[in-house]
């Protein structure tokens, strides 16, 4: 089975006044078709980038290696073949809904663009299919919005919207890129909930990155934790939280305050901060924070290995 | 700044047409002023005693271009300061205060920019008769103006930010939150509308002069030059060309220098 | 019976037509940390920023027995040092033009001038390593730094002066999980060696529990319930606070009633009734007349709710 995306030794770099900053360093992934991959990490740790890269968008970064969008390379391909799969059958949705959409074009002219570009409908079709996608999205009064601008919505709407778009040309990926930071926790509910039953009924992929990780327990099949620009561990969901094995996923999953559990008199902490733009590097980048780290640490870098459903880089996983 | 050769270039320039303002008459001792009726509309040349030639009465178009762009650069600077100076201070308190202050501020910049400046300078030239301290004054009393309103405009958007609130909750009084945390945030606007004024400041000088409201005979400005220049345009090219090289040189020098100032003061966000 | 440290007593603050705050009263007694949750539109900073008199509101706000939106403006610059806030966005609250050692020397050098250089700097130096950073850090400048530690010098700043009391505005929202719990420890550390109180607004719920005595939520710019934290947590009374307990994301993930549905009220659309009646699932028609006044119940309890008394079944 061909999976619907396939990474492999992804590397994004930006030439800095310092010298090249490495934003991704070497990720490799693969997405299966209707899959949901939730992509965690903190600041620092390359999963915007990773994706904006997937998605032609990372400007004057240097990208190499190899990205396969229903094994096509994208990397390298001309524009146009390019921008003929991204925005119709790979699309993304940003974290922002203020920003994502152009504020002076009405919903509907944007929503239509999309249908008129990629699939060749007329203006007036394409303002239909995109009334019945506001429907499937649960946005209320959906056929008034197409005449609405976006700031005539509220942030929740506008998601909605986004969702719309990104849904329009019936994609085999969606990219979430911290869909619901910006929201409300209400309204953050009501959009997982949506993107749920979307996932049910269209059988769309999805990415989900964030670096909420019980926002991420709500969808995802399987789960990659990602630091400063790598990939340490990839396990199915409930396995993930159940039995951690990467050192920094024990600790970030320590740290996250809980609503059930008992009251502590201080927080668990993991000390230090995530490496900075011009920090020196060791070997295993989590090295400096890790209770676990030893010399070799320091000196070998450690690859992801493990089986076909858990791998973990780390020398001494848990 | 490593990184704009241009504005390297530019500043280099301008160093340079500054040291050969106020070194040049040491290297070819010719007076401004001085005819030379051997060499009437001379040809410019390096064996010559004048190296730019002469004019159409024997003066030295060197000793006379280096002192027109002595005038040039001196209105660039002077102006410059005095509308940084007024500007800044107006544009910020203005700007901080707000309210009806603010409005009532604003009221009287809108009305000092709606008086059409070549009108102001005739008529103040008629008042007190044509002299160079006025077109100082007269150049500078305008050039605030626009230097208020940019300030203003960054203030207003300075105020909103956490840093101001937090400075005002630390129990800073309006005074000491404009002068130590509204002002030091505006120098890279001011700074960079300054370097790009001073290019339009000379420019107008030249243009009064050129008109015959500015430096006038037998004192020496870039405009009074190109002016004559511009009549012997076909028979002595040189004094136009000399002059107007120098003028084009400068201004060209101190627009890339702004530009180049702008975005090595925005490097934090580059 | 402990006298409260500040009184706040029917604050309103309008911005045009929009009520941001509605009649909101409430008292911190010193030594207590509480939690003010509410998400966008609550008005949760505009109440920060009304008790600070950064923002112009009516009302009264006593603090140590002072009023503070009635006295003039020099009486109330005095009082500002005890009374500091920590922002939410920690590199925009530092100016950027001031090293970190200027930023917190400045309070000092407004409320102690009698210190020289030298004092002041050691002042400076010492708060510096108080907060976990290096003293050697004190000439840099905020872009220097990493959020984390922007908003450590933040809570110098505010804290130098050992203020009685201090407020947290959404103080931890914009940093990363791993580095929120190392603040929001360095916040307790300083509360218990100075003696401090603090009033913790944010919009994370789980934080929240970990670290308040008593909790308040806003919703639409009114206070709608104020409970102990634990009882809060344990059983809320308001279909709001119900709500907003049930939308946040658990590890491992809990089956979720279904979501509340978006609001169509909103801030300057409110006449009169509840603001939340077109939100709630148990709302009657005397909801849609009547707004609820926060009254009081057992236990500590307040509770904006015409149905309050009863005991309303969870939603399925």
């Amino acid at each position: 089975m061909v999976p619907t995306l396939s990474i492999d030794e992804l590397s994004v770099s930006f030439a800095h006044r310092t010298g090249t900053l490495g934003a991704v360093d070497g990720v490799s992934l693969r997405i299966a078709p209707a899959e949901c991959l939730g992509v965690v990490g903190e600041s620092g740790s390359g999963k915007t980038q990773l994706f904006l890269a997937v998605m032609g968008l990372a400007g004057n970064a240097r990208v190499r290696g190899s990205i396969r969008f229903e094994d096509k390379e994208l990397l390298g391909a001309t524009a146009r073949s390019a921008n003929r799969v991204r925005g119709s059958k790979l699309t993304m949705i940003f974290q922002d809904p203020m920003t994502s959409l152009t504020p002076h074009l009405t919903i509907g002219t944007q929503l239509a663009e999309v249908l008129v570009c990629h699939q060749g409908l007329s203006w007036r079709e394409g303002r239909d299919v995109a009334g019945r996608m506001l429907e499937r999205v649960r946005i209320p009064e959906p056929r008034r919005r197409l005449s609405q601008y976006p700031h005539e919505l509220s942030g929740g709407m506008r998601q909605r919207v986004m969702l719309a778009m990104s849904l329009l040309c019936e994609p085999a990926l969606v990219i979430a890129d911290e869909p619901t930071t910006a929201l409300d926790v209400t309204i953050q509910a009501q959009i997982i909930e949506l993107l749920r039953a979307m996932r049910g009924e269209a059988g769309t992929a999805l990415a989900l990155v964030s670096h909420d990780l019980a926002v991420v327990a709500g969808l995802a099949d399987r789960i990659l934790v990602m630091y400063a620009g790598r990939i340490v561990e990839n396990a199915a969901a409930g396995e993930l939280f159940r039995q951690p094995r990467h050192p920094y996923t024990a600790e970030l999953l320590k740290c996250v305050p809980s609503l059930s559990g008992p009251r502590l008199a201080r927080l668990p902490t993991l000390a230090g901060q995530p490496p900075q733009p011009g920090d020196a590097l060791q070997a295993c980048r989590f090295a400096p924070r890790c209770p676990r780290a030893a010399d070799r640490c320091r000196i070998e870098r450690p690859a992801l290995m493990g089986t076909s459903t858990s791998q973990v880089a780390c020398h001494f996983p848990l | 700044m490593r990184a704009n050769p241009a504005a390297i270039l530019a500043l280099a320039v301008i160093c340079a047409l500054v040291a050969l303002t106020l070194l040049g008459p040491w290297l070819n001792p010719n007076n401004t002023q001085a005819l030379d009726w051997l060499h009437v509309a001379a040809r410019p040349g390096l064996q010559s005693a004048h190296w730019f030639g002469t004019d159409r009465l024997g003066r030295d178009l060197y000793a006379r271009t280096l002192a027109g762009t002595r005038v040039s650069i001196a209105i660039g600077l002077v102006a410059s300061i005095l509308s940084i100076v007024v500007g800044v201070g107006y544009g910020a308190v203005s700007g901080y205060v707000g309210g009806r202050t603010d409005q009532a501020m604003m009221r009287v910049i809108e009305i000092l920019s709606g008086l059409p400046l070549i009108f102001f300078v005739i008529f103040l030239t008629v008042i007190f008769g044509r002299s160079e301290s006025l077109l100082f004054i007269s150049i500078g009393a305008v050039g605030w103006l626009t230097m208020a309103r940019i300030v203003r405009g960054q203030t207003l958007s300075i105020r909103r930010q956490d840093f101001i609130a937090a400075a005002v909750a630390s129990g800073a009084s309006s005074g000491r939150i404009i002068a130590k945390h509204v002002v030091p945030n505006v120098v890279g606007p001011v700074v960079v509308y300054a370097t790009l004024t001073v290019p339009q400041i000379i420019l107008f000088e030249s243009f009064l002069s050129f008109l015959g409201l500015g430096i006038q005979e037998p004192g020496a400005s870039l405009g009074t030059l190109i002016s004559e220049g511009v009549g012997e345009m076909e028979a002595a090219p040189w004094m136009l060309l000399v002059p107007g090289g120098f003028l084009a040189v400068l201004l060209l020098s101190l627009n890339i220098f702004g530009d180049g100032l702008r975005d090595a003061l925005d490097v934090r966000e580059g | 019976m402990n006298k409260p440290l500040l009184q706040v007593r029917n604050l309103r603050v309008d911005f045009g037509r929009q009520a941001a705050l509605r009649d909101v009263s409430f008292e911190l007694f010193p030594g207590e940390t509480v939690a003010l949750v509410g998400e966008s539109g609550s008005g949760k900073s505009t109440l920060a920023r009304a008790i600070l008199r950064l923002q112009p509101a009516r009302g009264s706000v006593e603090f140590m027995g002072l009023d503070l939106l009635e006295s003039p403006a020099p009486l109330m610059r005095a009082q500002r040092r005890n009374l500091q806030i920590v922002f939410q966005d920690p590199l925009a609250s530092l100016d950027p033009r001031m090293s970190a050692g200027d930023a917190i020397a400045e309070p000092l050098q407004i409320f102690e001038p009698q210190l020289n250089a030298t004092e002041r700097r050691q002042r400076v130096a010492s708060m510096l390593e108080r907060v976990g950073l290096s003293a050697a850090l004190v000439n840099r400048y905020p872009h220097e730094f990493s959020g984390g530690q922007c908003q450590r010098i933040g809570i110098a700043r505010a804290t130098v002066l050992h203020p009685k009391l201090l407020i947290c505005d959404e103080a931890v929202s914009s940093l990363d999980v791993s580095i929120q719990g190392q603040i929001i420890n360095l916040l307790l550390d300083l509360q218990r060696d100075l003696g401090m109180t603090m009033l913790f607004i944010s919009h994370n719920l789980a934080v929240v529990r970990q670290l308040s005595h008593r909790v308040m939520v806003m919703y639409l710019g009114k206070l709608v319930e104020i409970a102990p934290s634990d009882s809060l947590f344990a059983a809320p009374v308001h279909p709001y606070t119900r709500a907003l307990l049930a939308a946040v994301p658990q590890i491992p993930p809990v089956a979720a009633a279904a979501p509340l549905s978006e609001g169509s009220l909103s801030a300057d659309s409110i006449t009169a009734g509840c603001a939340f009646r077109d939100r709630c699932p148990y709302a009657l028609p005397l909801c849609a007349s009547s707004d609820p006044p926060l009254t009081e119940l057992p236990a500590g309890r307040w509770v904006a709710c015409h149905r309050s008394h009863e005991t309303l079944n969870p939603l399925s």
